[in-house]
């Protein structure tokens, strides 16, 4: 069974290319949310193994968006990776990083990082 | 000198040769008894006419309001009252006429008349001699008797007395006819002639009038001479009357007219205890009075020491005063530095603020479409790979995305360079790290690095994240300016701001005159920068580096870094070539601005 993976992004395109690139690997299978506030529903309709989250969305923040998902009894569990335009490369050396105790990965994100991110993240759950 | 010993030899010769004689008996009664024939000549005599000399001083002369004055004058006031008659004065400068007017009958008597003067013998009858005065020789030296003027001019005056007795001399002494006292006593005193021959009184008033000092009474003549009252001959019982009346006059009275005629005291000044006592009372006077100008002058120079005193202290105190003003003009001048530095960091701050929200607005905005074709660009790429050249367009579209977001990624550092974390730290230390970071770099191009560290520089409070990067960016600029196997040179060092430092021009204005600052200084034996844009290499975005080489944000970062540490950057070509930049910390207590 493949890895379910949300992508919650304003940006159609972006999450249309995260799609298109995870997918290809055939290893996970993701669905992709262009609205913050729909993102609970979304997310609790999928029930994904990791989501990835934009940070600055129109309708709702993605720490917002994150919060609400951590009130969540069925999704509290649920890894959260942000996507951010406004984190640095030195701040997340070697691809990602954790700020406030959150994962980061900053824009314009690799593919080739991303799984390695991903990969790392989930493995690291089933150990 | 000469005259207080004039007067003294003047005065003790009086007191010799005068002495009581001076207006005859001196112990005569005072109650005049006259006859009863005299009387009743009196009573029908009321009016009696006196001839007078006109200048013959002090005896009788006019004064210049035509009164009758002088000793002879005084007397017949007295002998007026005496006798209870008046009389008339008739007035004469010529002794001839004034003898012809007695003979003629036109007066009644001659007032100083002389028995020894021949003419005269023969005209009046004579009373006893009311004025005696004696005989002196006037003179400007020694005088030992008549024998010592032998070969001498002396000087008489014509028709006196003593014409008559100086004829009777040896022939030897020379005899100069004057006219009258004054010439006589101006050729003595121009020693045109050697001594003249006169009476006490005259000599003594001429001398006294003329004022002539340097002229001596230098000795006396046996003779004297004597002022008697001429009576015309018809008239004896005169005579009688006369005598009687002037001995009736008192000694005390005929002392009294002595002294205001003549100018001689009765007693010598040297035997006199009046003298001594007065001596010694003026000694006892001018000793006060030099002892009082003492005093005073002591005082005055004591005020003047206490004023001095005072002046010192009140310019002391104000001395004082202009250093405190002047230390106060300094905190002023500090404190209004300080607050231009505060403003100016606070119009940085806020210039940050904007630049920090443009930056994040920017990346948000760019960094999402960077996304995607990055995202795109990984999707193509496999699709592809069998195609050489399309992978080439690929690589560079690629490497566009990665030029694009370290673009924003320095502007993200840069805006975000607001805060300092700050520790004590040993700048050594951190420039050792920083060259730690750059290894690899160095490596690559085959730098050199010369470290010429001051092992005692003193610890800074630093953010030492922050400073590694500034030198890290210091490092790489020199190493890229650089050609391959470039030396840099870094070196730390402690200074004291000096006033008249030029080199640290830019420290003066940053820092206070005698401040303790530590410069780091980080050379390279590039090409320099050109002087004219040697002041753009902190603006944002300013770059001499091949375009997608620099993204002009490297040196904005370290001066705004440096700025947030209160230090100052120093930018100069090296004489030798090369670009030298110095970063310049203060090492105060003063907190960094924006201090976490």
């Amino acid at each position: 069974m493949k890895t379910k993976i949300l992508v919650v992004d304003d940006e159609t395109a972006i999450t249309h290319m995260i799609k298109l690139n995870l997918e290809r690997t055939g290893l996970y299978q993701v669905q992709e949310e262009n609205s913050g506030k729909r993102a609970l529903e979304t997310a609790l309709e999928f029930m994904p193994d990791l989501i990835l989250l934009d940070v600055m969305m129109p309708d709702m923040q993605g720490d917002e968006v994150a919060t609400l998902l951590k009130q969540n009894e069925q999704l509290k569990n649920t890894k959260v990776v942000f996507l951010t335009a406004i984190v640095t490369r030195d701040e997340t050396a070697n691809g990602h990083h954790i700020i406030g105790g959150n994962l980061f990965i900053a824009k314009p994100v690799k593919t080739k990082d991303l799984l390695c991110l991903i990969d790392k993240l989930l493995n690291a759950e089933d150990s | 000198m000469m005259r207080v010993r004039m007067i003294l030899k003047l005065l003790v010769l009086v007191l010799m040769l005068l002495g009581p004689r001076v207006g005859g008996s001196a112990d005569s009664g005072l109650n005049l008894q006259l006859s009863d024939e005299e009387q009743a000549w009196l009573v029908s005599h009321p009016e009696i006419t006196l001839v007078a000399a006109k200048d013959y001083y002090p005896f009788e002369f006019f004064d210049e309001k035509g009164r009758y004055r002088g000793v002879a004058a005084d007397y017949f006031e007295l002998l007026a009252q005496r006798l209870g008659i008046r009389f008339n004065i008739l007035a004469s400068a010529d002794s001839a006429e004034r003898l012809a007017k007695v003979k003629a009958k036109h007066a009644d008597m001659l007032v100083t008349a002389s028995e020894k003067i021949k003419d005269v013998q023969d005209s009046v009858l004579f009373t006893r001699p009311h004025i005696i005065m004696s005989g002196v020789i006037v003179g400007k030296h020694k005088y030992n008797g008549l024998a010592s003027l032998k070969g001498k001019k002396l000087a008489v005056i014509s028709g006196s007395q003593w014409e008559t007795l100086a004829a009777s001399f040896d022939p030897e002494i020379k005899l100069i006819r004057e006219s009258d006292m004054t010439s006589a006593l101006e050729h003595v005193s121009l020693e045109t002639v050697d001594a003249l021959l006169s009476d006490i009184a005259t000599t003594s008033y001429y001398i006294h009038r003329e004022g002539m000092t340097n002229l001596n009474i230098v000795g006396g003549v046996d003779e004297s001479l004597e002022i008697r009252i001429g009576i015309r001959q018809d008239w004896p019982i005169l005579i009688s009357i006369m005598d009687k009346a002037l001995a009736s006059i008192s000694a005390k009275d005929k002392e009294k007219i002595r002294r205001q005629w003549i100018h001689i005291k009765k007693s010598s000044l040297l035997h006199s205890p009046i003298f001594w006592s007065a001596a010694l009372a003026a000694m006892i006077i001018i000793a006060t009075i030099l002892a009082s100008i003492l005093v005073w002058n002591r005082t005055l120079k004591r005020r003047v020491q206490q004023r001095t005193k005072s002046l010192d202290v009140e310019l002391r105190r104000r001395h004082e005063a202009e250093l405190e003003l002047q230390a106060a003009n300094n905190d002023l001048l500090k404190s209004h530095r300080n607050l231009q530095k505060t403003q100016l960091h606070l119009i940085h701050a806020a210039k940050m603020e904007s630049v920090g929200h443009l930056a994040a607005g920017i990346a948000h905005e760019v960094k999402n479409p960077l996304a995607i074709i990055s995202l795109g660009l990984d999707y193509i790429t496999p699709l592809i790979k069998d195609r050489t050249v399309d992978q080439d367009v690929l690589q560079d579209m690629i490497k566009a995305v990665s030029r694009a977001d370290s673009v924003i990624n320095g502007l993200l550092d840069f805006s975000r360079e607001d805060t300092l974390n700050s520790s004590k730290a040993n700048i050594n230390r951190v420039i050792e790290d920083a060259l730690q970071l750059v290894k690899h770099e160095l490596a690559q191009s085959h730098g050199r690095v010369v470290k010429v560290l001051d092992k005692n520089v003193p610890t800074l409070t630093l953010d030492i994240n922050k400073m590694l990067q500034v030198f890290v960016n210091l490092f790489l600029n020199s190493l890229q300016a650089m050609e391959s196997g470039g030396t840099i040179t870094v070196s730390s060092y402690q200074l004291k701001i000096q006033a008249d430092s030029i080199t640290q021009k830019v420290a003066k204005a940053q820092f206070e005159i005698g401040q303790t600052v530590v410069v780091v200084q980080v050379s390279d034996d590039g090409p320099g920068v050109d002087e004219s844009k040697l002041s753009k290499i902190f603006d944002l975005f300013y770059t001499t580096k091949p375009v997608g080489e620099g993204t002009g944000l490297g040196l904005p970062i370290i001066k705004n870094i440096v700025d947030l540490h209160r230090g100052a950057i120093e930018v100069k070509n090296r004489p030798e070539g090369g670009l030298s930049i110095s970063i310049i910390l203060p090492t105060t207590k003063e907190p960094p601005l924006y201090e976490n």
